[in-house]
């Protein structure tokens, strides 16, 4: 009777422990083997990983952490969990990219070794309690039960109502709290404890996402041609007397216009000096006059004097809007 | 019947406190059912895009803007659905794979406007600040670039435009197509760009990831 009894009670101990087991682990890590452990908080590793699970942790170097194992990862936001997706070598450091299991997507930051808080070496599975038919097993079972059998405890004082039963009752010392009771109150706990854990306990988030994109292409159009510009005459004497200083200006066939297609009074002299007139030329040229005596006003004014090369740049308009530009240097005289 | 008496009334408080914690955590139990029905959803979220208006959706499209010159804008709307059956606390918009003959004409394209759509409609959040605060975006000319939005900092700093509300858990896509979000950006040349800069052309992915992590910064770099 006696070894029935101590084979009961040892029984429940043991089951007690391992009920209790969970917390311990959760609390010191390292009676597993591990550095660090998280409650998982959201579902995107399912199938592998489910809400309420309790993951346990070990630092490990990178160089041995290798594409499909899972890693927790400490980004800037916060812990989380996901599969290594890609391993590359760069600068010296090792880089990983991550995936939770149920997602469609890799997650799109590279994490360095730093981020890497060490792979996923032990799950406890006590996400089940978060099923239907884990929550009704782990937690209302035993409250039913634990109710049932309190509600039989009343029942049954009611029962020795004479002083016989009682004194009875009383010899075999029937606590209120018996082993049972206590051992059905530490499932509720722990269980309870557990449907609670994730708002309370240090946690490691496995997101859902999904990424798509939309490919943008830019292209740029033409705003300025680029023509041949010829001055003449190639040497200006800073005392001449001359009346016009004549620009060629050369469009090449492939530009797309022509020598008509300029608009002649927008034609410029390095932005200052407007064309007086213009014709055009054979081999798709046009010829624009300049009148001689505001250029060499323009050039003196810019404190050219003789001996210098200057670039004079020239530029106007097409009839459509299109602005065109060429340059050409001079010799300056005196 | 004193011990007789204690010994009910002990056991009545054992039922009571029982009684208690499985309401409690029969209320625990659905309460987080709710707040984190993805953990029971079969399936994933599965977004969608629409560069017509809605008239199309996909995975992925291909958008080329009108050819431009200096200082012309030019701007792209996407839409967005979720079809999968789980909800999506936020979404997140950022810039990718950025190629093409021309790469470097992304410096001369800028972001100059950012728009999403909220329950009170099109918001345009921010005024251009969303790099000023540390100034970390742009450089010294505090222009947010095509390529930083593209390709990130060197120090790995990314433009993450993001919305959504995942402090109190409420999806900004909802599984089931149940919401469209419209988001809007527009590009301008800059009016500064060179001649050289003609007849080029550069690509880059707008980047939609949707999630449910928590934490959504409105603006974070």
């Amino acid at each position: 009777m006696k070894i029935n009894s101590l084979f009961k009670n040892t029984a429940l101990a043991v089951i007690c422990l391992l009920l209790l087991s969970p917390n311990l682990v959760y609390a010191f890590p390292f009676l597993a083997g591990a550095d660090s452990s998280y409650t998982v908080m959201s579902g995107s590793m399912s199938p592998t990983l489910k809400l309420g699970d309790l993951i346990l942790v070990k630092q490990t170097d990178t160089a041995a952490v290798e594409v499909d194992d899972i890693v927790t990862v400490k980004s800037e936001i916060e812990v989380f969990t996901h599969r290594v997706f890609e391993k590359k070598f760069e600068d010296g450091v090792y880089l990983f990219k991550t995936k939770g299991d149920a997602n469609e997507d890799p997650d799109p930051t590279w994490w360095n070794a730093s981020q890497i808080m060490g792979k996923t070496v032990f799950v406890i599975p006590l996400g089940h309690l978060y099923s239907p038919y884990g929550y009704t097993l782990s937690f209302l079972v035993p409250c039913v039960l634990l109710v049932g059998k309190q509600m039989y405890h009343v029942f049954s004082l009611f029962k020795r109502r004479s002083k016989r039963e009682f004194r009875r009752w009383r010899r075999q010392n029937h606590p209120v709290l018996d082993t049972t009771s206590v051992l059905l109150l530490l499932i509720l706990v722990v269980s309870g404890s557990w449907l609670v854990a994730p708002y309370f306990q240090l946690g490691s988030f496995s997101y859902f996402s999904d990424s798509e994109w939309a490919e943008a292409t830019f292209t740029t159009g033409r705003w300025v041609i680029e023509v041949e510009i010829d001055i003449d005459p190639d040497t200006l004497n800073l005392k001449s007397q001359g009346k016009w200083m004549t620009v060629y200006a050369y469009i090449q066939p492939s530009q797309g216009y022509h020598a008509t297609e300029i608009n002649v009074n927008t034609i410029l002299l390095d932005g200052q000096i407007p064309a007086d007139w213009g014709d055009v030329q054979e081999k798709n040229c046009f010829m624009a006059k300049f009148n001689r005596t505001s250029l060499i006003d323009y050039l003196i004014g810019e404190g050219r004097k003789g001996g210098d090369v200057v670039t004079l740049t020239v530029t106007g308009q097409f009839t459509d809007g299109m602005s065109f530009q060429g340059s050409d240097t001079i010799n300056l005289v005196e | 019947m004193k011990m007789n008496k204690g010994a009910i009334l002990a056991s009545m408080a054992i039922i009571a406190v029982a009684s208690v914690l499985v309401g409690m955590g029969t209320m625990a139990y659905f309460s987080e059912t709710e707040k984190v029905g993805i953990t029971f959803a079969a399936g994933d979220p599965n977004l969608r895009l629409s560069i017509d208006n809605g008239a199309n959706w996909g995975d992925s499209f291909t958008f080329s803007f009108p050819v431009w010159s200096p200082g012309d804008t030019c701007s792209i709307q996407v839409w967005t659905k979720n079809i999968g059956d789980v909800g999506l606390f936020n979404l997140f918009v950022t810039g990718d794979n950025l190629g093409g003959l021309n790469p470097n004409l992304a410096d001369w394209i800028h972001i100059t406007d950012v728009a999403y759509t909220d329950t009170i409609g099109w918001v345009h959040p921010g005024g251009g600040t969303y790099y000023a605060d540390n100034n970390i975006f742009g450089g010294s000319d505090g222009k947010l670039s095509l390529r930083e939005l593209a390709m990130g900092l060197t120090n790995g700093k990314k433009m993450n435009f993001c919305w959504g509300d995942p402090a109190d858990e409420i999806d900004y896509l909802p599984a089931g197509e149940a919401m469209i979000q419209k988001f809007y950006i527009e590009f301008t040349f800059d009016p500064d760009a060179g001649n050289e800069w003609q007849g080029k052309s550069c690509s880059f992915d707008l980047l939609f990831r949707g999630t449910d992590e928590p934490g959504t910064y409105v603006w974070w770099p």
